[in-house]
């Protein structure tokens, strides 16, 4: 007999099934988005998350966001700690962030309303947007944290703002000029990003605006404008914090095509951009799309290979994404958990960065079972809503596409030249030997900072001490005393971009390498063997005696000590959850691994 | 919907809003008896009291509201005016 279903309240507290627990809440509130709703699961949520500090600064008064935002940034992967200004001080306290560089506020958010773009900035739309541009440009002259904005939505008109038909349009130029200049500005400035606000509440029509509660408590928004608001800040800002899941693993009957190859044959398969076939060739659109950003695919299906391979051959005028577009590939009658497994295994990636589609409740419910820690998306019906129901699970929210992203599927295609290099090679020194390793070791810059952050924030089995920090964190480091590199890696297949982060910190006799990231795509290579000797040749540059580290133990970097043994290091105490190893009798030579050069 | 009904709606939503037991919430409860019944959580009670109820309060009627019997009259009041016009 089986065990009856959890309640909701029951997967919110278990916290290896975080992910069908986030499903589940998003489908109840999605069925009934009221306050209460959202006041009683606020008070149900698990509290691990590491509180994140967001600054909200509006010239209205938004407190009584708090519940909504709560349970969004739940359902995003992140806890927010908001901090809240008086309406009336969001531009002083605009500077007075700018310039306490103790800041300890993870984000900035600043959202306009139109009174203020009307009223508050100028006498003409040019000096109001000037004015608003003056502010915006002092703040990220001098302060490194990120900025989030949020243009003016126009109210309904409520008789609170001028009436006349000149008055009109001058106050909608005004708030037109504004928000340009804002959009604008997003686009140049870095660490500075959109919050859509304005095209967000189109979708509650005029219901997003309450003028009741302008008079009332000095806020303008419903509680479903609220309620939506907090959404988009949760998605929008929560990339900070989360990584998107990185592989997309879809079925292929009745998902990726309509049908059942094995029955209907591979001219009876639904493709194609009209009829029936159309939103299976919207689903492979979003795949595609997906795929730019930088989500690997990969496939799992309960088919004879020949037949599903037929139809990428035989109907790839119909097809969006090709056979050669996935990174992996399990087409057979094996159960589909373990094939996640392997793909897992195939690509170094962990099953928590995985999402999986299928339109059978069976499989899905057996993936959800075994492997808690993917996200698993049931196709409905002939796959209607499919693409929009995989957004709206925010599994692969970003915050912005990276070059790296872009280039990521291509280097995993590369990948699979390289494992048929391996396999043909007569042993693996003989294969590394043949690839033609070449690192760059780079200073961090403002070119390669959003990648080191990526990377350290990412990255889970070559990791040091698992600490996430944020942008802002990373520069007051490395314009302190500590030296932060990017470490780069090519061989004769290509390009595998920005692989490591390497930040050192030199003390009184040692050099401390206080974190080194290497990402799963570079593992296998010994680059942590010469990034240690790095480590050495700084040491003994700065006239340093020894070169020490750290390492703290996670689910899975269990190869971090292993490897640092291997190197040299030995333990030399415990302190505060952390292994500390120091290189043997004091030395800060290594050897060199020899088919890795140096650029 | 009778008074008693109101009442019993409005006692789930005070409990639920300011999170209380349902016993907790007598007739006298106010924001002088009840540290949790602040400003914002006078305006989350509005809110799920209007969601409920289907109704929407005038600044009047949400300021009236003072305590939990007050809320119970002022409810029930405009549920029998929103009845008497047939909406």
């Amino acid at each position: 007999m089986s065990s009856p279903s959890p309640s909701l309240e029951e997967l919110l507290l278990d916290f290896e099934r975080q992910s069908l627990a986030r499903c589940e809440l998003m489908k109840e509130l999605d069925s009934t988005p009221t306050t209460l709703s959202y006041l009683k699961y606020g008070q149900l949520l698990p509290e691990p998350l590491k509180p994140r500090k967001i600054a909200l600064l509006t010239p209205f008064t938004l407190e009584t966001i708090r519940p909504f935002l709560d349970v969004e940034c739940y359902l995003s992967g992140w806890r927010c700690d908001p901090v809240f200004y008086q309406y009336s001080q969001w531009q002083p306290a605009l500077f007075d962030l700018a310039g306490d560089e103790s800041c300890d506020v993870d984000a900035v958010l600043l959202l306009l309303d139109d009174a203020t773009l009307i009223e508050g900035l100028g006498e003409t739309p040019a000096k109001a947007a000037s004015a608003l541009l003056g502010m915006l440009e002092a703040f990220r002259n001098s302060s490194q944290i990120p900025l989030f904005l949020g243009p003016a939505p126009s109210r309904p008109h409520d008789g609170s703002l001028p009436q006349t038909v000149a008055e009109n349009g001058r106050s909608l130029a005004m708030v037109q000029a504004a928000n340009s200049a804002l959009v604008n500005f997003t686009d140049k400035a870095k660490d500075t990003y959109l919050i859509n606000f304005p095209e967000t509440v189109t979708e509650l029509g005029a219901g997003w605006h309450d003028p009741k509660a302008f008079a009332a408590n000095l806020s303008y928004l419903t509680h479903s404008g609220l309620r939506v608001l907090a959404r988009d800040i949760a998605r929008t800002v929560g990339p900070l914090f989360v990584p998107p899941r990185k592989v997309l693993v879809t079925d292929l009957d009745n998902t990726f095509w309509g049908g059942i190859v094995g029955e209907d044959g591979i001219e009876g398969v639904l493709l194609g951009p009209q009829g029936k076939g159309a939103p299976y060739k919207k689903y492979q659109q979003f795949l595609c799309q997906l795929r730019e950003t930088g989500t690997l695919l990969a496939i799992a299906s309960k088919n004879n290979l020949d037949d599903a391979r037929a139809v990428f051959g035989e109907r790839a005028d119909d097809l969006s994404v090709g056979w050669d577009k996935f990174s992996a590939v399990r087409i057979d009658w094996n159960d589909k958990a373990e094939n996640l497994i392997q793909i897992s295994d195939e690509l170094g990636l962990g099953l928590d960065a995985f999402v999986f589609v299928d339109d059978s409740p069976v499989e899905c419910e057996r993936v959800r079972q075994a492997l808690p820690m993917v996200t698993v998306i049931q196709a409905g019906d002939g796959v209607d809503g499919l693409p929009e129901r995989i957004a709206a699970s925010r599994a692969f929210d970003i915050l912005s596409v990276s070059d790296d992203d872009r280039e990521r599927a291509g280097r995993y295609q590369t990948d699979r030249q390289r494992s048929e290099a391996k396999n043909t090679a007569g042993n693996v020194n003989d294969f590394l030997a043949s690839l033609d390793l070449t690192l760059t070791v780079d200073v961090l810059d403002d070119e390669n900072r959003e990648r080191a952050h990526q990377l350290m924030n990412k990255t889970n089995q070559f990791h040091l001490t698992l600490e996430r920090p944020t942008p802002v964190d990373l520069f007051q480091r490395a314009e302190g005393n500590n030296e932060i590199y990017c470490v780069k890696l090519r061989d004769k297949f290509g390009d595998y971009g920005i692989i490591a982060v390497l930040e050192l910190e030199p003390q009184d006799k040692a050099i401390d390498i206080r974190n080194l990231v290497i990402s799963c795509r570079a593992l296998g290579r010994h680059v942590e063997d010469a990034l240690v000797a790095f480590a050495g040749i700084r040491a003994r540059q700065k006239g340093l005696s020894s070169v020490k580290t750290q390492f703290v133990a996670g689910p899975r970097n269990q190869q971090v000590p292993e490897a640092l043994g291997r190197i040299g290091f030995s333990q030399s105490g415990e302190a505060e959850g952390q292994t500390q190893y120091v290189l043997s009798s004091g030395e800060t030579t290594t050897s060199w691994p020899e088919y890795l050069k140096l650029d | 919907m009778t008074r008693d009904e109101v009442a019993e709606q409005l006692r789930t939503i005070f409990a639920a809003v300011l999170q209380l037991s349902p016993e907790a919430v007598g007739p006298e409860l106010s924001p002088d008896t009840c540290e949790a019944w602040d400003s914002l959580h006078h305006i989350h009670l509005m809110s799920a009291i209007d969601e409920t109820f289907g109704i929407t309060l005038d600044i009047e009627q949400q300021i009236e509201i003072l305590t939990f019997n007050l809320g119970v009259e002022v409810v029930y009041e405009e549920l029998q005016g929103a009845d008497a016009v047939g909406v």
